[in-house]
């Protein structure tokens, strides 16, 4: 694949790199005589790290510390906090399930970003039951009591569609259940999710997981904030022009937010039906049980951390 | 070779990274943090082999589905870093078709900041090859040399996982691991057989 590329190609991108040595000034010319003593059984060792690995030779002792060095490297470089928070939010907007504050924030951060329409129909049917409390109280004569009830059927239906996803947040027991609420607008975007490397030619995969971008844009942007340049260019490729990316998102998260709120209108069934009906939940699957299932099936015989 | 993880990541470091995965999956957003915490640096280490100064943000795209498909996920610390390697190499190829570029055109070393000066002795600059480049060096090397080292010794996976990772077999990957080694030792030597200090 890029075997053509040598290091040597790129040196010149760092002056200050230590080994950066003509080739000719090396002591012995031939590599295999150089590294004979690195044999199979040596370099498995090495790359196992194993507490037995015979260190007793200098140049084998000398690769071990690179190799622990490059992962004390990778370690004193934590990511940003940006980034990490993006990430946390992300994570939160998928399973905030187990939070409590997460789960009473979220009802009525989903009335707020309720659909037009159903404010609408909530508003109706406020209306109507105020109209019809009216009328009762008309015929009744008990005109100032249906009034207060009336009142209060808007406060009514409003905490029964806030009540309404609550059982999927209440009920986080089942491993599925905090699911529904993304994958049931992530269809599109996990089928294909992260892209087997089975099929590279399909660059469609710029997909999966825009909605997740959007939502971090969103709410990047909501507070004057931007995205990291990789999910920009997702974003800007995906709506066609930088110009378009918030209504572009807007849209895509308003899809989310709408059928979640049509759950309401048809209590209950939208939701739990999204997951065992549509191929969505099992869409990450596919993928996901690629690595985890030969990790699970590896899990006995390597017995790594559990044995 | 399963004892691998437990070496390099210490058993309770293992044990005490499956409770937080556990709780993750749960819902826990802080255990999620520290899950987060332990293996990022080491994924964007592994991406910086394919897509050099993008890691980071790859990795950022990375997270973005492991979130999202992490209910799905069955395993333990090693098969998560497996799976979660996997959505990044992914990733990472994505992100190299989409940007058309060929895989690390970028500068690789960003620690230029931690990098001696021209000026600065050999010594300084032999220590610093034990420090600061040793990332670097791995991730320059050919990119399927510096796959398979990256998956072994920073992601701590053993030899059928890293394959599993790279969908390719076991026996490629360990020659490529091997051949990715003997490359290092030969750039390690200094021009009077001085090792790496």
């Amino acid at each position: 694949m890029t075997t053509n590329e040598h290091p040597e190609q790129r040196k010149g991108s760092d002056p200050g790199r230590p080994d950066d040595e003509p080739p000719g000034r090396r002591p012995h010319g031939d590599p295999a005589e150089q590294t004979g003593w690195l044999d199979a059984e040596t370099a498995d060792h090495l790359l196992d790290a194993r507490p037995g690995a015979p260190h007793d030779d200098e140049r084998v002792a000398g690769l071990a510390r690179l190799l622990a060095s490059a992962v004390e490297e990778a370690d004193s470089r934590p990511g940003s906090r940006n980034t990490e928070r993006l990430v946390l939010e992300a994570f939160r907007d998928a399973h905030g399930a187990g939070r409590t504050p997460a789960r009473s924030r979220h009802p009525r951060a989903r009335w707020r970003r309720a659909s037009r329409p159903t404010k609408v129909l909530v508003g109706s049917i406020a209306a109507v039951s105020l109209l019809s409390g009216v009328a009762i109280a008309a015929t009744t004569g008990t005109l100032p009591g249906p009034f207060h009830s009336g009142r209060g059927t808007p406060g009514e239906s409003r905490s029964a569609s806030a009540s309404s996803p609550s059982p999927r947040t209440s009920g986080a027991a089942g491993a599925g259940r905090p699911a529904p609420a993304p994958s049931a607008t992530a269809p599109a975007d996990s089928g294909q999710a992260p892209t087997h490397p089975a099929t590279p030619g399909a660059s469609t995969v710029a997909q999966p997981g825009l909605k997740g971008l959007c939502t971090s844009y969103l709410r990047a942007s909501r507070r004057g904030e931007h995205v990291d340049s990789t999910a920009q260019r997702r974003l800007d490729a995906a709506a066609g022009g930088s110009a378009d990316v918030a209504s572009y998102c807007a849209r895509l998260t308003a899809d989310q937010t709408s059928g979640q709120t049509s759950g309401h209108g048809k209590p209950a069934t939208a939701t739990p039906s999204a997951s065992p009906g549509t191929a969505t939940p099992q869409s990450p699957a596919p993928h996901a049980s690629r690595p985890a299932t030969p990790a699970v099936a590896a899990g006995p015989t390597t017995g790594h951390g559990r044995a | 070779m399963g004892r691998a993880q437990g070496t390099r990541r210490g058993a309770t470091d293992e044990t005490a990274f499956a409770a937080a995965l556990a709780q993750a999956r749960a819902g826990d957003e802080a255990a999620f943090a520290r899950v987060y915490r332990t293996v990022n640096p080491r994924l964007v280490g592994y991406l910086r082999g394919l897509v050099g100064n993008d890691a980071d943000d790859v990795a950022s795209e990375t997270w973005h589905d492991v979130v999202r498909a992490l209910g799905d996920f069955r395993g333990d610390g090693p098969a998560f870093r497996a799976w979660t390697a996997t959505i990044a190499r992914n990733r990472a190829l994505d992100h190299l078709r989409r940007s058309n570029v060929r895989p690390r055109t970028t500068e690789l070393v960003d620690t230029a900041k931690d990098s001696p000066a021209d000026q600065d002795s050999e010594r300084l600059a032999l220590e610093s090859l034990s420090t600061a480049h040793a990332l670097s060096l791995i991730a320059e090397l050919p990119r399927d040399q510096a796959e398979a080292v990256l998956l072994r010794v920073v992601l701590g996976l053993d030899a059928p996982m890293a394959a599993q990772v790279l969908g390719k077999q076991p026996g490629a990957v360990r020659t490529a691991a091997h051949r990715g080694l003997k490359r290092l030792a030969e750039r390690m030597r200094r021009p009077g057989g001085t090792e790496e200090k």
